[in-house]
């Protein structure tokens, strides 16, 4: 177990540095730099800004002095927000994680729910109904959901705050926009995997000694059935939990997720490889709180 | 009591006309199966046949006050002024012939000249490197600066070869673009054509509304289905092989191959895909490289299916290896270890079938994802660009227009309900799929 | 039932629940501010020296000020930091009395040494202000900020020393002062003269590898660029010192400190609109002390920043919401009516118009474009929003290096077939005004020169245009379009530019017959290939720095960094060069008329539209106004809830 772990940190730093290295040329070879702006600068402050900010140095002195500095925790400055990259970090992601969490609560109990009941009454017209909610909420885009979310509960039935953070009333409609599409999946591939465990062998031995169905079914078919659910959640975690841009921007919440594509089209190249390299290491987190999880799920599976 | 996988396995793996037909007969039995089967074949039939259907043409625009965000109306059905312009269509292969025929004669010079231009290039830069060679002091820039001029006479000549081709190109084209169509192909040319014949100008009235250009929704949708459904199907089976072998084979070994090839989809997964696509548009938008890909016939389109099939393969192979994980100490697995049978055999003939139900809800959750993505390829300016249309693109223009102070809901409604109406019928098939082709589903 | 793992993995999930949950509650909510505004996106920095948007600018407003403020209705500037000015008869010096009881929010007065202390640091190119070039009207200003590349022999010079590197980022290192004798390239050998105006001429000087020979005390000493890095760890040539930059000597820039209270302001050139840019945020004043006891950007976080304008930051939270305060030190508090003041970042307009809608905020800059058209066509009118014309303009660049653009009949042809009136009256929602010139009308005392004869610009003159424009087409060699070229406009992704080049492409190809294709590009690849100029044809909008044709005008000089056309006439350049030194306002405004006129002869640009402002404002705000800046500034907003009349906004509503 222990072996397996620190198998596991090495191969997590490998990854970061992989991550970074791609990243960061890939970074710098796309066109356009972070101080361009719809006035273009005289020659002379341009070099003056580049100079500033150490963009004209030589591409692997940059590329040494940024993994250096990163390497000893030292995210930078952003170069279009005039704030320390691990401060965008301090802010941000307990307001994302904090979103995150409630969304991903609320996708697993209503997605797991409506994946059990759907799948224990196949063929029923309240499976047919569940499934049906769950296409919907997979077809709508976001922004479509948050929108008709914030005409329904803001405008028409006074009873949330259009945007903002900070009460509980806010988090709301955000937590329930950010979670829909997600329990939507997690319906579909929880009646799935129900369905797969009912039908095999020790399932139907277990029916056979008697057990009673809804034991059966939370006990014995739940677990199996949870497998794919977590291997779906693993690397949705990692994103749920960084935040989404549409959502943020929708509900004016000062979240990570943003940045995620705002640093890549602003090229702030800091604040990306920022963002990056947090994400790898949630994922890979998550990725690993997975394998554990087969484990514990799964007593046939054995971490090798 | 390991009766029931292998026979599931060889269901897939060779499937004998018999067992084939069962499942086929299951499948049948299955109404909601059945159902979806037919809708998805009519959603596929009308996006192929869009060109004949009576539509408006989907980028005919007017803006007259009436016309912008006119809601959706049925009063009268039909309009009659479709408009095509049948003199100018019957000229066109006359005047191409003319092109073509003077661009036939010119070639050769065109050709000439700008095989000159190249060597121009080379030679002058062959030039520089000796230079260099020498030991002059000549950097990358210098080089680039001292080229600039020559790069540019080939650049024109490429030009003007390709503006020839462009020009007949739009000859043939323009009659359908003046009356408000995208770029067709020979054959929804021939479609427009033939519908024009049987229609005459006869159209569908706005019955799903219209937009601000006054552009009508219901064509809009339906040729946005064309782009979609092919975006969605590429895509998604690019994804699919790369993504189940890769995840079969990382989640049979184990160990260290496991390792390595989960930690490189980590790696891929957390590579800023923004980056990637700019990266990969900027290297297509290089003139050269741009004109050269014309010439083999690779679109920016084409690009787009493969990148989409590329970020998308990360979280079936991921999921794919979850489950080889927890099947491979199955008995069954072990049986055939111990009788000799090889890995592929083993993953490509006993395990891939048993996660073929999981797999196929994967292709359902994946093919929406796909097809909303694309529409943020369109605007980092990869995918689909106006006046062609898809319905992530339609569904996109859904932000600017649900505001408390008025809902256009029509244009987020139709768009949306067309890519439900495929999902659904794709995922009660893909339900029917899976229990027509697993026995163990019999007796229940 | 479950194993203990699974218990043990159920309680881990909930307690991060639980924590996630308090931590998120725990923030609590604040008592509203008197005022709340939408700013946008979150704004780059507070230092007025380093930023350039609306946004950041509305901040400096509130919290800086400089030597004189704009009326917030007219803009014309009255005394603030100065009390009072005197100006020379050849319009050249300006000299200002300081207010005395200015303060800064720490209580020091605020003096003339802070001013130009301000003014260096704006200019000097360690800085790298990007709105630096303002202060190019000073004497001397533009040499001195080129730095070591503008420096020529014979000129006095200041020589920057390194200091440690973990020096607070905005200290200079010590100064020596002396004559610069002469500039040695790379290998050795001395720059002439002439090599020198080349490098200039190129954009090419690269003075980090020059040896600056200069002459100090009697003294000969060589110097060499370094960064403070390179400087610690390694050993300059022989005979060389290592120094962080060499300048221009700043007592030969047009700034002076003639006592504490007395700045004296000297121009390169009699610039008629000095006054105005003094308004203006980048040339506001910051306090020394701050700025280097806690460095770039340090200083200006709220818990350090000290600052002069009527409002102080209370706190700030990154992409959420700053809160504004009076000052307790402002010399004018008794009439700043506001007493707290929240600034919310919002990206999205659709929320901040929900927030608008629901009351939570008094003022948003913009709202969705559809819903605008909805709101302004309501019965009876709404009272908050109107419309009001900015000092904006929208239009397409046009390469005019590539055939079919260079030929002007073609140009023409297709700056006439557009029509303006179908795209502002149907497609725009805000009551945009229709662009046949560049500079938009507004401007005192320029009467801008149209493309086409003025008789002609009407909606019902758009045939006779047609006409025209068809006739031009033909005589270029395209009778009907045929054998025209496929030509492409480029935009940067959003959906206000794509309609905007869908509906201009269908206009093109049903007016003249011709094929036009549209290409997006996301902003960085945009910006990149509008650069190196490689499009047909490529959007374009520009807001006007400060209220004179000159901002507008002087970007389409040969070479100009706005100028990606290819365009230029030695004519044009001369007349704008001219007009910079002319002194008599109605000759310069007319050299301007005439330079602008060429330029619409010629149309290498094809003017589109001129911008609206488009705020929304709740009727009991009072003290804002409607102006061609889209200047709002804090200090002169109040509330009245009981007020019944309309507020000043609505003025001079249709």
């Amino acid at each position: 177990m222990i072996a397996f772990c620190v198998r596991r940190l090495l191969w997590m730093i490998g990854t970061l540095w992989v991550v970074f290295t791609v990243s960061f040329f890939l970074i710098r070879s796309v066109p356009g730099g972070p101080f361009d702006g719809e006035r273009e600068l005289p020659k002379e402050v341009e070099r003056a800004i580049r100079a500033k900010y150490h963009l004209d140095d030589p591409l692997p002195v940059q590329y040494w002095d940024q993994l250096t500095s990163m390497a000893t925790g030292d995210l930078g400055y952003s170069l279009k927000k005039d704030i320390a990259i691990s401060k965008i970090v301090a802010e941000g992601f307990p307001v994302s994680a904090a979103l995150g969490l409630l969304a991903l609560t609320f996708a697993m109990v209503l997605g797991l729910t409506t994946g059990v009941i759907s799948a224990l009454f196949r063929g029923t017209a309240g499976d047919v109904a569940l499934r049906l909610a769950a296409t919907i909420g997979i077809a709508l885009p976001n922004f479509v959901i948050a929108g008709v979310a914030i005409i329904l509960f803001v405008f028409w039935l006074p009873l949330l705050p259009a945007a903002g953070w900070g009460s509980p009333r806010q988090i709301i409609l955000p937590a329930f926009c950010l979670g829909a599409p997600y329990a939507a999946y997690v319906a579909r591939i929880s009646r799935t995997s129900m369905l797969d465990v009912l039908s095999q062998d020790h399932i139907r031995t277990a029916k056979a000694k008697g057990v009673g169905p809804m034991r059966v079914a939370l006990v014995h078919a739940l677990r199996g059935a949870m497998l794919p659910v977590v291997s779906f959640l693993g690397p949705a975690v990692a994103g749920i939990l960084t935040g989404s841009l549409v959502v943020e921007q929708l509900f004016a919440v000062p979240g990570m997720g943003a940045h995620f594509v705002n640093a890549a089209l602003e090229r702030d190249h800091t604040l990306s490889m920022g963002v990056v390299m947090l994400y790898t290491t949630l994922l890979y987190t998550m990725n690993f709180l997975v394998d554990m999880s087969y484990a514990v799920l799964d007593p046939r599976v054995k971490l090798e | 009591m390991t009766t029931a996988p292998p026979t599931a396995a060889d269901t897939l793996a060779k499937p004998s006309a018999s067992l084939g037909q069962e499942a086929w007969r299951r499948l049948k039995k299955d109404k909601a199966a059945m159902t979806a089967l037919a809708v998805l074949v009519a959603i596929v039939v009308a996006a192929l046949l869009t060109p004949l259907l009576p539509l408006q043409p989907p980028d005919a625009s007017d803006t007259r006050l009436e016309y912008q965000y006119a809601p959706p109306t049925a009063s009268p059905v039909w309009l009659h002024n479709f408009e095509l312009d049948t003199e100018a269509i019957a000229a066109a292969p006359a005047a191409v012939a003319k092109l073509q025929a003077q661009l036939d004669d010119d070639l050769p010079q065109l050709e000439a000249d700008l095989a000159a231009a190249e060597a121009a290039v080379d030679e002058r830069s062959a030039d520089i490197d000796r230079q260099i060679a020498e030991g002059a002091d000549i950097s990358a820039e210098d080089k680039a600066s001292r080229l600039q001029e020559l790069n540019a006479a080939e650049l024109a000549a490429r030009k003007t070869i390709y503006r020839r081709y462009a020009e007949i190109e739009d000859t043939i084209q323009a009659p359908y673009r003046k009356a408000g169509f995208p770029e067709l192909g020979a054959v929804s040319r021939w479609m427009v054509r033939t519908r024009y014949a049987i229609f005459g100008d006869s159209q569908f009235n706005a019955l799903f509304g219209r937009d601000l250009l006054g552009r009508d929704i219901l064509s809009r949708t339906f040729w946005g289905a064309r782009i979609s459904l092919m975006v969605g199907l590429v895509a998604t089976i690019v994804s699919l092989v790369i993504g189940v072998t890769y995840g079969a084979v990382s989640g049979y070994f184990g160990g260290l191959v496991d390792d390595i090839m989960m930690r490189i989809v980590d790696v891929l997964y957390s590579i800023p895909f923004i980056f990637v696509v700019i990266f990969i548009l900027t290297i297509l938008n290089e003139e050269r490289i741009a004109e050269r890909l014309q010439a083999w016939g690779v679109t920016k389109i084409t690009v787009f299916y493969v990148v989409v099939g590329a970020i998308y393969w990360l979280t079936m192979a991921r999921v794919v290896r979850g489950q080889i994980i927890s099947l491979k100490h199955q008995d069954f697995v072990e049986a055939a270890r111990s009788l000799g049978a090889r890995p592929a055999r083993i993953i490509f003939r006993h395990l891939l079938p048993n996660v073929f139900s999981i797999v196929l809800v994967y292709l359902t959750l994946t093919i929406p994802r796909v097809m909303l993505f694309e529409a943020f390829l369109s605007f980092l300016g990869l995918g689909v660009q106006p006046p062609d249309v898809s319905w992530g693109l339609l569904a996109n223009q859904g932000i600017e227009v649900i505001t408390p102070i008025k809902i256009y809901w029509w244009l987020v409604l139709f768009p949306s309900l067309a890519l439900g109406a495929t999902l659904l019928a794709l995922n009660f098939l893909g339900d029917g799929l899976r229990d027509a082709l697993d026995p163990r589903m019999k007796d229940r | 039932m479950f194993s203990r793992r699974e218990l043990l993995l159920a309680v881990f999930a909930l307690a991060g629940l639980a924590a996630a949950l308090a931590w998120a509650l725990g923030r609590g909510t604040l008592p509203p501010a008197d005022f709340t505004f939408a700013n946008g996106t979150e704004v780059k920095s507070l230092d007025p020296a380093l930023v350039t948007g609306q946004p950041e600018g509305q901040f400096i407003y509130a919290m800086f000020e400089g030597l004189v403020r704009w009326h917030p209705e007219t803009l014309e500037p009255l005394p603030s930091g100065a009390e009072r000015w005197e100006i020379s008869d050849d319009a050249v010096t300006y000299t200002f009395f300081l207010r005395p009881e200015a303060r800064w929010s720490d209580g020091t007065p605020v003096t003339a040494a802070d001013y130009a202390y301000s003014l260096r640091r704006f200019l000097d190119p360690r800085t790298a202000a990007e709105y630096g070039f303002l202060a190019w009207t000073l004497k001397n200003g533009r040499r001195y900020s080129g730095g070591g590349s503008a420096v020529r022999p014979g000129d006095t010079v200041e020589v920057e020393l390194n200091l440690p590197t973990d020096a607070i980022n905005t200290l200079r290192g010590e100064i020596e002062r002396g004559t610069l004798v002469a500039l040695l390239d790379n290998d050795g050998k001395e720059l002439s003269a002439e090599q020198l105006e080349e490098l200039a001429a190129a954009e090419d000087a690269d003075p980090t590898a020059w040896t600056f020979v200069v002459e100090i005390d009697g003294q000969r000493q060589s110097y060499r660029y370094a960064d403070d890095d390179a400087a610690a760890t390694d050993a300059p040539p022989e005979g060389v010192a290592w120094c962080r930059q060499v300048l221009l000597d700043f007592r030969e820039v047009g700034v002076k400190v003639v006592d504490q209270h007395t700045l004296q302001l000297t121009l390169e050139n009699p610039t008629s609109y000095m006054l105005t840019l003094l308004g203006f945020y980048p040339l506001f004043p910051m306090q020394q002390a701050c700025v280097e006891k806690y460095g770039s950007p340090q200083w200006t976080y709220v818990e350090n920043v000290v600052c002069n304008g009527p409002f102080v930051p209370q706190f700030r939270r990154f992409r959420d919401r700053t809160r504004l305060v009076r000052s307790d030190t402002y010399w004018d508090r008794e009439n700043v009516a506001l007493e707290t003041v929240d600034v919310l970042a919002i990206e999205k307009v659709n929320t901040g118009l929900n927030l608008f809608l629901t009351g939570d905020v008094d003022w948003i800059r913009e709202a969705p474009a559809q819903a605008m058209r909805v709101m302004l066509n309501e019965d009876p009118p709404r009272d908050d929003i109107n419309p009001a014309p900015m000092l904006n303009t929208y239009y397409y660049l046009l390469n005019v290096e590539r055939p079919p653009l260079d030929d002007v009949r073609v140009r023409r042809a297709l700056a006439l077939a557009l029509d303006r009136d179908e795209l502002c009256g149907r497609i725009l929602p805000s009551g945009e005004q229709p662009a046949y010139s560049l500079v938009p009308p507004g401007l005192q005392g320029y009467d801008p020169p149209t493309f086409v004869p003025a008789d002609m610009t009407g909606a019902d003159q758009l045939d006779a245009r047609l006409q025209e424009a068809r006739r031009l087409l033909a005589e270029a060699g395209y009778p009907e379009g045929r054998g025209f070229p496929r030509l492409e406009i480029m935009y940067n992704t959003h959906e206000g530019h794509q309609l905007i080049a869908e509906v201009i492409r269908k206009q093109w190809e049903r007016n003249l017959g011709i094929v036009i294709k549209t290409r997006n590009e996301e902003w960085g690849s945009y910006l990149t290939s509008q650069r190196q100029s490689r499009f047909d044809i490529c959007r374009k909008g520009w807001i006007g720095d400060y209220a004179d044709p000159n901002t507008f005008l002087d970007m389409f000089v040969t070479g100009g960094e706005q100028n990606n056309t290819n365009w230029g006439r030695s004519r044009y350049d001369q007349l704008i060069r001219d007009a910079a030194a002319e002194t008599d306002p109605t000759a310069r405004l007319a050299m301007f008329h005439e330079a602008e006129e060429q330029l619409m002869e010629e149309l290498p640009i094809i003017p589109i539209y001129f911008y609206v402002s488009k705020n929304l404002l709740k009727p009991h705000v009072r003290g804002f106004y409607n102006n061609i800046q889209d200047y709002h500034p804090l200090w002169s907003i109040s509330i009245d809830r009981e007020g019944a009349t309309p507020n000043d906004f609505l003025k001079g509503r249709p």
